[in-house]
């Protein structure tokens, strides 16, 4: 490369998070290799210096923003009350309303079912979100507590997902509220706030 | 012309016309879940239809109009597959049986002719006003048709809950099969089901 090292980089990362945010609004199909440099300020040529193929870009970003997704959880298993958060905010209107910076299960899984090349990496990242939510629900005597977190996700991002597709606001807010106290209760410390508060 | 052509005639060309429409719906029914929304184009059905690409325009106004059609159908076949197993179920074990064949192996193989809301679930939300209003009725009567099985339907609580198990069917078999691990696809249909149909 005829550029320094880090402002390549720095670009690299840039191209990467655009693709992630604009695949997870859009939809793989929806977004072109074009449309990603415009949203990056780059020019268009650069782009095969970057990355073989706009399928290669697809596995990146999204282990890109696998990487991001799991420091997150990491980040969010401080207290209890930040393990609360977490899981109120992955079923709020407002990561509703952004999937562009959310949940890339909620924003692809049907479209990642067909494309073989991205499965890894959204394998990788269950498999990583499933151990991390262990770490969310509290320390509490459970037979299964894998089987627990893996409940806990399907229905999270099952709702998510259905409150997206829908197009009736009652339901919408309905599907992630009662999701969200289910999770809640399973979630909640002794001494960690009621939920519906 | 139109005038002096026999009934029967004129009968027979408006059920081909039925006949073809509805071939080309069930063939785009299936399309749409095996490739996505953006992956079903109007030459592909038409040819996999057996039809000719000219044809398409005299069943419907644009592409938009089939795709609104076959989500429409794919909620209908998925909708009947449900009721079937609930109807066939032993007493007392409807709302388990219907769990159980949503997640079980078969369904998870057969994306094209399975549930819509897991395999068109995060492109839903990007399609047009027709499309989710068909998808969010189906959502609607499916979330009925589970509280419906619940021991306490009609009580307080009894919805909400269906509503989530709604969510966790869901989320379970579009994991499940965006997932290229066999033993983690297993697992997560297992956990859900030890959770919401514990035998």
């Amino acid at each position: 490369m005829r550029y320094p090292a880090a402002e390549t980089a720095e670009k690299h990362a840039r191209i990467l998070s655009a693709a992630s945010a604009l695949f997870r609004e859009h939809g793989f199909a929806g977004v072109s290799v074009g449309k990603i440099m415009q949203a990056t300020g780059l020019t268009h040529g650069p782009f095969y210096n970057h990355f073989e193929s706009k399928e290669a870009l697809i596995s990146e970003s999204l282990h890109d923003a696998s990487e991001k997704a799991l420091d997150d959880m990491d980040a969010a298993s401080g207290t209890a009350e930040d393990r609360l958060a977490y899981l109120r905010g992955y079923l709020s209107e407002a990561h509703r309303d952004a999937p562009g910076q959310g949940c890339m299960l909620a924003a692809l899984a049907s479209e990642v079912a067909r494309e073989q090349d991205v499965r890894p990496v959204l394998t990788h990242h269950v498999s990583a979100t499933i151990d991390k939510l262990q770490r969310l629900i509290p320390r509490r005597v459970r037979k299964n507590p894998r089987s627990e977190s893996i409940r806990m996700l399907s229905t999270m991002v099952g709702a998510l997902t259905l409150s997206r597709a829908v197009d009736d606001p009652a339901l919408s807010a309905e599907i992630l509220r009662e999701a969200r106290e289910m999770i809640e209760a399973t979630a909640t410390l002794p001494g960690a706030r009621k939920p519906r508060g | 012309m139109m005038r002096i052509m026999p009934l029967r005639k004129h009968n027979a060309r408006a059920l081909a016309k039925e006949a073809s429409h509805e071939r080309i719906v069930s063939t785009a029914a299936r399309a749409i879940r095996r490739s996505g929304f953006d992956g079903t184009g109007v030459a592909d059905i038409m040819q996999e239809a057996g039809l000719t690409h000219g044809a398409f325009y005299a069943h419907f106004p644009s592409r938009e109009a089939m795709l609104t059609e076959a989500v429409n159908q794919a909620c209908a076949e998925s909708a009947a597959a449900a009721s079937g197993v609930v109807a066939n179920a032993p007493a007392g074990e409807a709302l388990a049986s219907m769990l159980r064949a949503y997640l079980s192996p078969e369904h998870l193989a057969q994306m094209e002719l399975g549930c819509p809301l897991a395999a068109l679930g995060s492109e839903t939300a990007r399609q047009t006003p027709e499309v989710r209003r068909v998808t969010t009725r189906h959502v609607k009567e499916t979330i009925d048709l589970v509280a419906r099985q619940l021991p306490d339907w009609g009580q307080p609580g009894a919805h909400e809950r269906a509503l989530v198990t709604v969510a966790a069917m869901v989320g379970t078999l579009l994991l499940a099969r965006a997932v290229d691990e066999p033993a983690l696809s297993e697992s997560m249909c297992r956990a859900a089901l030890k959770h919401l149909a514990p035998t």
